[in-house]
Protein backbone atom coordinates (compact mmCIF):
# COMPACT_ATOMS: atom_id res chain seq x y z
CA UNK A 1 0.00 0.00 0.00
CA UNK A 2 2.71 2.41 1.05
CA UNK A 3 4.80 1.43 -1.96
CA UNK A 4 1.89 2.25 -4.27
CA UNK A 5 1.51 5.73 -2.79
CA UNK A 6 5.27 6.25 -3.11
CA UNK A 7 5.22 5.12 -6.74
CA UNK A 8 2.28 7.41 -7.54
CA UNK A 9 4.11 10.34 -5.94
CA UNK A 10 7.27 9.50 -7.90
CA UNK A 11 5.24 9.29 -11.13
CA UNK A 12 3.74 12.74 -10.49
CA UNK A 13 7.14 14.25 -9.63
CA UNK A 14 8.75 12.85 -12.79
CA UNK A 15 5.93 14.15 -14.97
CA UNK A 16 5.99 17.50 -13.20
CA UNK A 17 9.70 18.02 -13.79
CA UNK A 18 9.37 16.87 -17.40
CA UNK A 19 6.63 19.48 -17.92
CA UNK A 20 8.66 22.12 -16.10
CA UNK A 21 11.80 21.50 -18.17
CA UNK A 22 9.84 21.49 -21.41
CA UNK A 23 7.99 24.67 -20.46
CA UNK A 24 11.18 26.42 -19.36
CA UNK A 25 13.13 25.65 -22.52
CA UNK A 26 10.19 26.48 -24.77
CA UNK A 27 9.40 29.74 -22.93
CA UNK A 28 13.06 30.74 -23.11
CA UNK A 29 12.97 30.19 -26.88
CA UNK A 30 9.64 32.02 -27.18
CA UNK A 31 10.81 35.02 -25.17
CA UNK A 32 13.90 35.27 -27.34
CA UNK A 33 11.77 34.98 -30.50
CA UNK A 34 9.42 37.60 -29.03
CA UNK A 35 12.24 40.12 -28.59
CA UNK A 36 14.16 39.15 -31.73
CA UNK A 37 11.12 39.25 -34.02
CA UNK A 38 10.05 42.56 -32.50
CA UNK A 39 13.53 43.95 -33.25
CA UNK A 40 13.55 42.56 -36.78
CA UNK A 41 10.12 44.03 -37.52
CA UNK A 42 11.53 47.39 -36.41
CA UNK A 43 14.61 46.90 -38.68
CA UNK A 44 16.91 46.34 -35.70
CA UNK A 45 19.23 43.41 -34.90
CA UNK A 46 17.77 42.22 -31.62
CA UNK A 47 19.31 40.45 -28.60
CA UNK A 48 21.21 37.13 -28.64
CA UNK A 49 19.53 33.89 -27.56
CA UNK A 50 20.97 33.85 -24.02
CA UNK A 51 19.39 37.24 -23.26
CA UNK A 52 16.34 36.09 -21.17
CA UNK A 53 18.47 33.93 -18.88
CA UNK A 54 21.19 36.61 -18.52
CA UNK A 55 18.53 39.10 -17.39
CA UNK A 56 17.20 36.74 -14.73
CA UNK A 57 20.66 35.71 -13.42
CA UNK A 58 21.67 39.36 -13.20
CA UNK A 59 18.53 40.26 -11.24
CA UNK A 60 19.20 37.46 -8.73
CA UNK A 61 22.70 38.86 -8.18
CA UNK A 62 21.56 42.35 -7.23
CA UNK A 63 21.02 43.97 -3.84
CA UNK A 64 18.01 42.82 -1.75
CA UNK A 65 15.65 45.64 -0.98
CA UNK A 66 12.27 46.30 0.72
CA UNK A 67 10.78 49.83 0.75
CA UNK A 68 10.34 51.27 4.25
CA UNK A 69 6.67 52.14 3.77
CA UNK A 70 5.71 48.88 2.04
CA UNK A 71 3.60 46.12 3.55
CA UNK A 72 6.57 43.81 3.97
CA UNK A 73 4.73 40.46 4.08
CA UNK A 74 2.69 41.05 0.94
CA UNK A 75 5.61 42.73 -0.83
CA UNK A 76 7.71 39.58 -0.42
CA UNK A 77 4.84 37.10 -0.94
CA UNK A 78 3.45 38.55 -4.21
CA UNK A 79 6.28 37.38 -6.53
CA UNK A 80 6.15 33.87 -5.04
CA UNK A 81 2.38 33.80 -5.47
CA UNK A 82 2.83 34.60 -9.18
CA UNK A 83 5.52 31.93 -9.49
CA UNK A 84 3.47 29.26 -7.66
CA UNK A 85 0.33 29.84 -9.75
CA UNK A 86 2.16 29.81 -13.07
CA UNK A 87 4.11 26.66 -12.12
CA UNK A 88 0.82 24.92 -11.26
CA UNK A 89 -0.58 26.03 -14.63
CA UNK A 90 2.49 24.54 -16.33
CA UNK A 91 1.58 21.17 -14.84
CA UNK A 92 -2.17 21.38 -15.49
CA UNK A 93 -2.06 22.51 -19.15
CA UNK A 94 -1.16 19.29 -21.02
CA UNK A 95 1.49 19.53 -23.77
CA UNK A 96 -0.91 18.11 -26.37
CA UNK A 97 -0.70 14.73 -24.65
CA UNK A 98 -3.85 12.67 -24.21
CA UNK A 99 -3.92 11.17 -20.72
CA UNK A 100 -1.62 13.79 -19.21
CA UNK A 101 -1.55 13.09 -15.42
CA UNK A 102 -1.90 16.77 -14.50
CA UNK A 103 -5.20 17.02 -16.36
CA UNK A 104 -8.01 16.00 -14.00
CA UNK A 105 -11.79 16.26 -14.25
CA UNK A 106 -12.07 19.88 -12.97
CA UNK A 107 -9.31 21.35 -15.11
CA UNK A 108 -11.00 24.30 -16.77
CA UNK A 109 -12.29 25.74 -13.49
CA UNK A 110 -8.80 25.47 -11.95
CA UNK A 111 -7.21 27.07 -15.02
CA UNK A 112 -9.68 29.95 -14.80
CA UNK A 113 -8.97 30.40 -11.09
CA UNK A 114 -5.18 30.14 -11.37
CA UNK A 115 -4.91 32.53 -14.31
CA UNK A 116 -6.93 35.01 -12.25
CA UNK A 117 -4.62 34.51 -9.27
CA UNK A 118 -1.60 35.07 -11.51
CA UNK A 119 -2.91 38.49 -12.52
CA UNK A 120 -3.95 39.19 -8.95
CA UNK A 121 -0.38 38.66 -7.72
CA UNK A 122 0.58 41.76 -9.70
CA UNK A 123 -2.30 43.73 -8.15
CA UNK A 124 -1.04 42.75 -4.68
CA UNK A 125 2.52 43.67 -5.69
CA UNK A 126 1.47 47.13 -6.84
CA UNK A 127 -0.68 47.74 -3.79
CA UNK A 128 1.86 46.48 -1.24
CA UNK A 129 4.81 48.49 -2.57
CA UNK A 130 3.45 51.84 -1.28
CA UNK A 131 4.23 53.71 -4.47
CA UNK A 132 1.70 55.89 -6.33
CA UNK A 133 2.83 54.38 -9.62
CA UNK A 134 2.31 50.90 -8.19
CA UNK A 135 -1.18 51.80 -7.02
CA UNK A 136 -2.20 53.29 -10.39
CA UNK A 137 -0.81 50.19 -12.11
CA UNK A 138 -2.69 47.91 -9.70
CA UNK A 139 -5.97 49.74 -10.28
CA UNK A 140 -5.52 49.41 -14.05
CA UNK A 141 -4.71 45.73 -13.62
CA UNK A 142 -8.00 45.28 -11.70
CA UNK A 143 -9.96 47.12 -14.41
CA UNK A 144 -8.52 44.86 -17.09
CA UNK A 145 -9.17 41.79 -14.95
CA UNK A 146 -12.84 42.74 -14.48
CA UNK A 147 -13.43 43.13 -18.19
CA UNK A 148 -11.37 40.13 -19.39
CA UNK A 149 -12.67 37.45 -17.02
CA UNK A 150 -16.23 37.20 -18.39
CA UNK A 151 -15.40 36.53 -22.09
CA UNK A 152 -12.45 34.40 -20.96
CA UNK A 153 -14.70 32.19 -18.79
CA UNK A 154 -17.30 31.75 -21.55
CA UNK A 155 -14.76 30.92 -24.24
CA UNK A 156 -12.77 28.54 -22.01
CA UNK A 157 -15.87 26.57 -21.06
CA UNK A 158 -17.47 26.61 -24.54
CA UNK A 159 -15.77 23.42 -25.91
CA UNK A 160 -16.84 21.46 -22.81
CA UNK A 161 -20.41 22.79 -23.08
CA UNK A 162 -20.48 21.92 -26.79
CA UNK A 163 -19.44 18.32 -26.09
CA UNK A 164 -22.20 18.07 -23.50
CA UNK A 165 -24.77 19.54 -25.93
CA UNK A 166 -23.72 17.02 -28.58
CA UNK A 167 -24.40 14.09 -26.27
CA UNK A 168 -21.26 13.41 -24.22
CA UNK A 169 -21.47 13.44 -20.40
CA UNK A 170 -20.42 16.84 -18.98
CA UNK A 171 -16.68 16.92 -18.29
CA UNK A 172 -14.61 20.00 -17.49
CA UNK A 173 -11.33 18.28 -18.36
CA UNK A 174 -8.93 19.45 -21.09
CA UNK A 175 -8.23 15.75 -21.69
CA UNK A 176 -11.81 15.14 -22.91
CA UNK A 177 -11.55 18.13 -25.24
CA UNK A 178 -8.27 16.81 -26.65
CA UNK A 179 -9.82 13.38 -27.29
CA UNK A 180 -12.84 14.96 -28.99
CA UNK A 181 -10.64 16.88 -31.42
CA UNK A 182 -8.76 13.88 -32.87
CA UNK A 183 -11.08 12.96 -35.76
CA UNK A 184 -11.87 14.75 -38.99
CA UNK A 185 -14.62 17.23 -39.68
CA UNK A 186 -16.56 16.74 -42.93
CA UNK A 187 -18.56 19.63 -44.34
CA UNK A 188 -22.23 18.64 -44.64
CA UNK A 189 -22.60 20.17 -48.12
CA UNK A 190 -19.19 19.18 -49.55
CA UNK A 191 -18.51 15.60 -48.41
CA UNK A 192 -15.03 15.49 -49.97
CA UNK A 193 -13.76 18.56 -48.14
CA UNK A 194 -12.38 17.55 -44.75
CA UNK A 195 -10.74 19.62 -42.03
CA UNK A 196 -9.17 18.55 -38.74
CA UNK A 197 -11.82 18.24 -36.08
CA UNK A 198 -10.69 21.36 -34.19
CA UNK A 199 -13.01 23.60 -32.23
CA UNK A 200 -11.73 26.69 -34.06
CA UNK A 201 -13.68 25.49 -37.14
CA UNK A 202 -16.88 25.05 -35.12
CA UNK A 203 -16.56 28.27 -33.08
CA UNK A 204 -14.32 30.72 -34.96
CA UNK A 205 -15.76 33.77 -33.21
CA UNK A 206 -15.28 32.38 -29.71
CA UNK A 207 -11.72 31.37 -30.68
CA UNK A 208 -11.02 34.96 -31.74
CA UNK A 209 -12.40 36.25 -28.44
CA UNK A 210 -10.25 33.79 -26.47
CA UNK A 211 -7.19 34.81 -28.48
CA UNK A 212 -7.71 38.49 -27.63
CA UNK A 213 -8.24 37.63 -23.95
CA UNK A 214 -5.06 35.52 -23.80
CA UNK A 215 -3.14 38.26 -25.62
CA UNK A 216 -4.12 40.60 -22.81
CA UNK A 217 -3.33 38.02 -20.11
CA UNK A 218 0.16 37.60 -21.61
CA UNK A 219 1.02 41.33 -21.35
CA UNK A 220 0.92 41.98 -25.06
CA UNK A 221 -0.15 45.26 -26.61
CA UNK A 222 -2.98 46.64 -27.56
CA UNK A 223 -4.32 46.03 -24.02
CA UNK A 224 -1.92 43.86 -22.05
CA UNK A 225 0.72 46.42 -21.13
CA UNK A 226 -1.63 49.20 -20.05
CA UNK A 227 -0.80 48.52 -16.35
CA UNK A 228 2.90 49.04 -17.00
CA UNK A 229 2.78 51.83 -19.56
CA UNK A 230 6.31 53.13 -19.08
CA UNK A 231 5.83 56.69 -20.43
CA UNK A 232 3.03 57.35 -17.93
CA UNK A 233 3.55 55.22 -14.82
CA UNK A 234 7.14 53.82 -15.06
CA UNK A 235 6.59 50.07 -14.59
CA UNK A 236 3.18 50.08 -12.91
CA UNK A 237 2.91 47.36 -10.25
CA UNK A 238 6.60 46.48 -10.55
CA UNK A 239 7.92 50.04 -10.10
CA UNK A 240 9.27 49.51 -6.57
CA UNK A 241 10.54 45.99 -7.21
CA UNK A 242 14.20 45.37 -7.87
CA UNK A 243 16.85 42.72 -7.42
CA UNK A 244 15.89 39.08 -6.60
CA UNK A 245 12.16 39.74 -6.11
CA UNK A 246 11.93 41.30 -9.57
CA UNK A 247 13.89 38.28 -10.78
CA UNK A 248 11.18 35.98 -9.39
CA UNK A 249 8.54 38.03 -11.22
CA UNK A 250 10.50 37.92 -14.47
CA UNK A 251 10.99 34.16 -14.08
CA UNK A 252 7.25 33.68 -13.52
CA UNK A 253 6.42 35.85 -16.50
CA UNK A 254 8.72 33.82 -18.73
CA UNK A 255 6.21 30.92 -18.60
CA UNK A 256 3.34 33.01 -19.94
CA UNK A 257 4.22 32.05 -23.51
CA UNK A 258 3.95 28.32 -22.83
CA UNK A 259 0.85 28.48 -20.63
CA UNK A 260 -1.35 30.94 -22.51
CA UNK A 261 -0.42 29.81 -26.03
CA UNK A 262 -0.72 26.18 -24.86
CA UNK A 263 -4.20 26.79 -23.48
CA UNK A 264 -5.39 28.15 -26.82
CA UNK A 265 -3.79 25.31 -28.77
CA UNK A 266 -5.29 22.64 -26.47
CA UNK A 267 -8.80 24.03 -26.47
CA UNK A 268 -9.26 25.25 -30.03
CA UNK A 269 -6.39 23.99 -32.20
CA UNK A 270 -6.47 20.29 -31.42
CA UNK A 271 -3.40 20.01 -29.14
CA UNK A 272 -1.18 17.18 -30.36
CA UNK A 273 -3.82 15.73 -32.73
CA UNK A 274 -3.81 12.41 -30.87
CA UNK A 275 -0.47 11.34 -32.34
CA UNK A 276 1.98 8.99 -30.61
CA UNK A 277 4.38 10.18 -27.90
CA UNK A 278 7.22 12.38 -29.17
CA UNK A 279 5.30 13.59 -32.21
CA UNK A 280 2.27 14.97 -30.32
CA UNK A 281 4.46 17.22 -28.16
CA UNK A 282 6.35 18.43 -31.24
CA UNK A 283 3.11 19.26 -33.08
CA UNK A 284 1.82 21.01 -29.96
CA UNK A 285 5.00 23.11 -29.59
CA UNK A 286 4.92 24.02 -33.28
CA UNK A 287 1.35 25.28 -32.97
CA UNK A 288 2.28 27.21 -29.81
CA UNK A 289 5.19 28.79 -31.66
CA UNK A 290 2.86 29.95 -34.43
CA UNK A 291 0.50 31.47 -31.84
CA UNK A 292 3.44 33.24 -30.15
CA UNK A 293 4.65 34.63 -33.49
CA UNK A 294 1.13 35.89 -34.26
CA UNK A 295 0.95 37.49 -30.80
CA UNK A 296 4.36 39.14 -31.32
CA UNK A 297 3.33 40.60 -34.66
CA UNK A 298 0.15 42.04 -33.13
CA UNK A 299 2.17 43.35 -30.16
CA UNK A 300 4.67 45.09 -32.44
CA UNK A 301 2.15 46.44 -34.93
CA UNK A 302 -0.32 47.99 -32.50
CA UNK A 303 -0.25 50.99 -30.18
CA UNK A 304 -1.31 50.97 -26.54
CA UNK A 305 -5.01 51.66 -26.01
CA UNK A 306 -6.47 53.81 -23.24
CA UNK A 307 -7.93 52.08 -20.20
CA UNK A 308 -11.55 52.99 -21.09
CA UNK A 309 -11.13 51.33 -24.49
CA UNK A 310 -10.53 48.05 -22.66
CA UNK A 311 -14.08 47.96 -21.32
CA UNK A 312 -15.52 48.67 -24.76
CA UNK A 313 -13.40 46.02 -26.44
CA UNK A 314 -13.92 43.24 -23.92
CA UNK A 315 -17.47 43.86 -22.68
CA UNK A 316 -18.86 44.67 -26.15
CA UNK A 317 -16.69 43.11 -28.87
CA UNK A 318 -15.20 40.04 -27.17
CA UNK A 319 -18.26 39.29 -25.06
CA UNK A 320 -20.44 39.75 -28.17
CA UNK A 321 -18.34 37.26 -30.15
CA UNK A 322 -18.34 34.76 -27.29
CA UNK A 323 -22.09 35.10 -26.61
CA UNK A 324 -22.93 34.77 -30.32
CA UNK A 325 -21.23 31.37 -30.48
CA UNK A 326 -22.67 30.36 -27.11
CA UNK A 327 -26.25 31.20 -28.18
CA UNK A 328 -25.68 29.52 -31.53
CA UNK A 329 -24.65 26.40 -29.62
CA UNK A 330 -27.60 26.50 -27.22
CA UNK A 331 -30.29 27.35 -29.80
CA UNK A 332 -29.07 25.70 -33.00
CA UNK A 333 -26.76 23.07 -31.53
CA UNK A 334 -23.46 24.33 -33.00
CA UNK B 1 34.76 35.22 -15.12
CA UNK B 2 31.89 33.84 -13.07
CA UNK B 3 28.32 33.33 -14.17
CA UNK B 4 27.11 36.40 -12.28
CA UNK B 5 29.61 38.83 -13.74
CA UNK B 6 28.93 37.36 -17.19
CA UNK B 7 25.19 38.01 -16.72
CA UNK B 8 25.86 41.53 -15.43
CA UNK B 9 27.97 42.43 -18.43
CA UNK B 10 25.40 40.95 -20.85
CA UNK B 11 22.25 42.55 -19.45
CA UNK B 12 22.73 46.19 -18.43
CA UNK B 13 19.45 48.05 -17.97
CA UNK B 14 19.81 51.79 -18.41
CA UNK B 15 18.09 54.78 -16.84
CA UNK B 16 18.74 58.22 -18.28
CA UNK B 17 18.78 61.11 -15.81
CA UNK B 18 18.47 64.65 -17.09
CA UNK B 19 20.25 66.88 -14.57
CA UNK B 20 20.22 70.24 -16.34
CA UNK B 21 21.70 71.96 -19.38
CA UNK B 22 20.38 71.83 -22.93
CA UNK B 23 18.72 68.76 -24.51
CA UNK B 24 21.29 67.84 -27.17
CA UNK B 25 22.86 64.89 -25.33
CA UNK B 26 19.36 63.50 -24.67
CA UNK B 27 18.69 63.40 -28.38
CA UNK B 28 22.05 61.75 -29.08
CA UNK B 29 21.41 59.20 -26.33
CA UNK B 30 18.03 58.35 -27.85
CA UNK B 31 19.66 57.96 -31.26
CA UNK B 32 21.50 54.97 -29.77
CA UNK B 33 18.17 53.10 -29.64
CA UNK B 34 17.37 53.63 -33.33
CA UNK B 35 17.80 50.83 -35.91
CA UNK B 36 21.14 52.24 -37.08
CA UNK B 37 22.89 51.80 -33.72
CA UNK B 38 20.46 49.38 -31.94
CA UNK B 39 21.91 48.73 -28.49
CA UNK B 40 19.44 45.94 -27.67
CA UNK B 41 21.84 43.55 -29.44
CA UNK B 42 24.13 44.06 -26.40
CA UNK B 43 21.21 43.35 -24.07
CA UNK B 44 20.78 47.01 -23.14
CA UNK B 45 17.18 47.85 -22.25
CA UNK B 46 15.80 51.35 -21.73
CA UNK B 47 14.24 51.16 -18.24
CA UNK B 48 13.38 54.65 -17.05
CA UNK B 49 13.18 53.38 -13.50
CA UNK B 50 16.11 53.67 -11.04
CA UNK B 51 15.01 50.54 -9.14
CA UNK B 52 15.37 48.36 -12.24
CA UNK B 53 18.42 50.05 -13.74
CA UNK B 54 22.06 48.99 -13.45
CA UNK B 55 23.55 51.89 -15.38
CA UNK B 56 22.65 55.53 -14.72
CA UNK B 57 23.42 57.83 -17.63
CA UNK B 58 23.58 61.39 -16.25
CA UNK B 59 23.17 64.16 -18.81
CA UNK B 60 23.87 67.88 -18.28
CA UNK B 61 25.39 70.02 -15.55
CA UNK B 62 24.10 69.95 -11.97
CA UNK B 63 22.14 72.98 -10.85
CA UNK B 64 21.71 73.91 -7.20
CA UNK B 65 18.03 73.09 -7.49
CA UNK B 66 18.43 69.58 -8.95
CA UNK B 67 21.32 68.49 -6.69
CA UNK B 68 19.08 66.93 -3.99
CA UNK B 69 16.99 64.98 -6.50
CA UNK B 70 20.00 63.63 -8.38
CA UNK B 71 21.43 62.33 -5.11
CA UNK B 72 18.08 60.75 -4.23
CA UNK B 73 17.76 58.99 -7.59
CA UNK B 74 21.33 57.70 -7.23
CA UNK B 75 20.45 56.29 -3.81
CA UNK B 76 17.32 54.61 -5.19
CA UNK B 77 19.39 52.42 -7.51
CA UNK B 78 20.33 48.97 -6.21
CA UNK B 79 23.93 47.73 -5.99
CA UNK B 80 25.93 47.02 -8.12
CA UNK B 81 25.49 50.24 -10.09
CA UNK B 82 27.54 52.23 -12.55
CA UNK B 83 27.24 55.94 -13.38
CA UNK B 84 28.13 57.40 -16.76
CA UNK B 85 28.57 61.17 -17.19
CA UNK B 86 27.47 61.89 -20.75
CA UNK B 87 28.62 65.10 -22.44
CA UNK B 88 30.93 67.97 -21.49
CA UNK B 89 28.43 69.51 -19.08
CA UNK B 90 28.03 66.29 -17.09
CA UNK B 91 31.83 65.81 -17.02
CA UNK B 92 32.90 69.29 -15.88
CA UNK B 93 29.99 71.73 -16.04
CA UNK B 94 30.91 72.80 -19.56
CA UNK B 95 29.91 76.20 -20.89
CA UNK B 96 27.74 76.89 -17.86
CA UNK B 97 30.77 77.51 -15.62
CA UNK B 98 32.61 80.81 -15.31
CA UNK B 99 36.34 81.56 -15.35
CA UNK B 100 39.18 80.47 -17.62
CA UNK B 101 41.73 77.64 -17.76
CA UNK B 102 42.48 76.32 -14.27
CA UNK B 103 40.27 78.82 -12.46
CA UNK B 104 36.80 77.40 -13.27
CA UNK B 105 34.26 78.23 -10.57
CA UNK B 106 30.59 77.64 -9.99
CA UNK B 107 28.01 80.28 -10.87
CA UNK B 108 24.99 81.39 -8.87
CA UNK B 109 22.91 78.48 -10.21
CA UNK B 110 25.27 75.78 -11.51
CA UNK B 111 27.60 73.86 -9.21
CA UNK B 112 29.48 71.84 -11.89
CA UNK B 113 29.70 68.28 -13.22
CA UNK B 114 27.82 65.23 -12.01
CA UNK B 115 30.82 64.04 -9.97
CA UNK B 116 30.15 66.82 -7.45
CA UNK B 117 27.06 64.83 -6.34
CA UNK B 118 27.74 61.15 -6.93
CA UNK B 119 30.72 58.92 -7.85
CA UNK B 120 31.14 58.68 -11.63
CA UNK B 121 32.70 55.61 -13.29
CA UNK B 122 32.93 56.62 -16.93
CA UNK B 123 33.20 60.08 -18.51
CA UNK B 124 32.10 60.59 -22.13
CA UNK B 125 33.19 64.07 -23.29
CA UNK B 126 31.72 65.84 -26.33
CA UNK B 127 29.14 68.49 -27.01
CA UNK B 128 27.20 66.35 -27.75
CA UNK B 129 29.12 63.02 -28.05
CA UNK B 130 28.34 60.87 -31.09
CA UNK B 131 26.26 57.69 -30.62
CA UNK B 132 29.41 55.62 -31.33
CA UNK B 133 31.13 57.37 -28.43
CA UNK B 134 28.14 56.64 -26.17
CA UNK B 135 28.19 52.94 -27.07
CA UNK B 136 31.96 52.86 -26.41
CA UNK B 137 31.37 54.52 -23.04
CA UNK B 138 28.71 51.97 -22.09
CA UNK B 139 31.07 49.16 -23.11
CA UNK B 140 33.73 50.67 -20.78
CA UNK B 141 31.11 50.87 -18.02
CA UNK B 142 30.37 47.15 -18.42
CA UNK B 143 34.05 46.46 -17.66
CA UNK B 144 33.49 48.26 -14.34
CA UNK B 145 30.92 45.62 -13.33
CA UNK B 146 33.69 43.04 -13.14
CA UNK B 147 35.43 45.09 -10.44
CA UNK B 148 32.26 45.50 -8.33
Amino acid sequence: MQLEILLAALYTIVFYFAAFGLAFLFSWLCYWIFRKLQARLQARRGPPIYQPIADIIKLFGKERFIPTLANKTLYVLAPFMALATILLLVYIVPPGYIGWPGSLSWDLIVVLYLSLMFTFAFVIAGWASASPWGKIGASREVSIMLSVELPLAITLLLPALALNRWGAPLSLSINTILVAQTGQYFFPLFPLLALPNWFIFYFPLAATALFICLLTKAWMRPFGDIPEAEPEIFNGPLTEYGGPLLGVFEFARLFRFYVFAGLFVNLYLGGGDGLFFPLNILVFLLKCLLIVILMTIIHTASARYRIDHVFKWFLVVCLGLALFDLLRLIILGG
Amino acid sequence: MGLLSWARSKSPWVAVLHCGGCNCCDIEALAVLTPRFDVERFGILWKQNPRHADVLVAIGCVSKHSKVFIKRIYDQMLEPKVVIALGSCACTGGVYMQGKGENIEETHTIIGGVDKVMPVDVYIPGCPPKPEAIIHGVALALEKFKEK
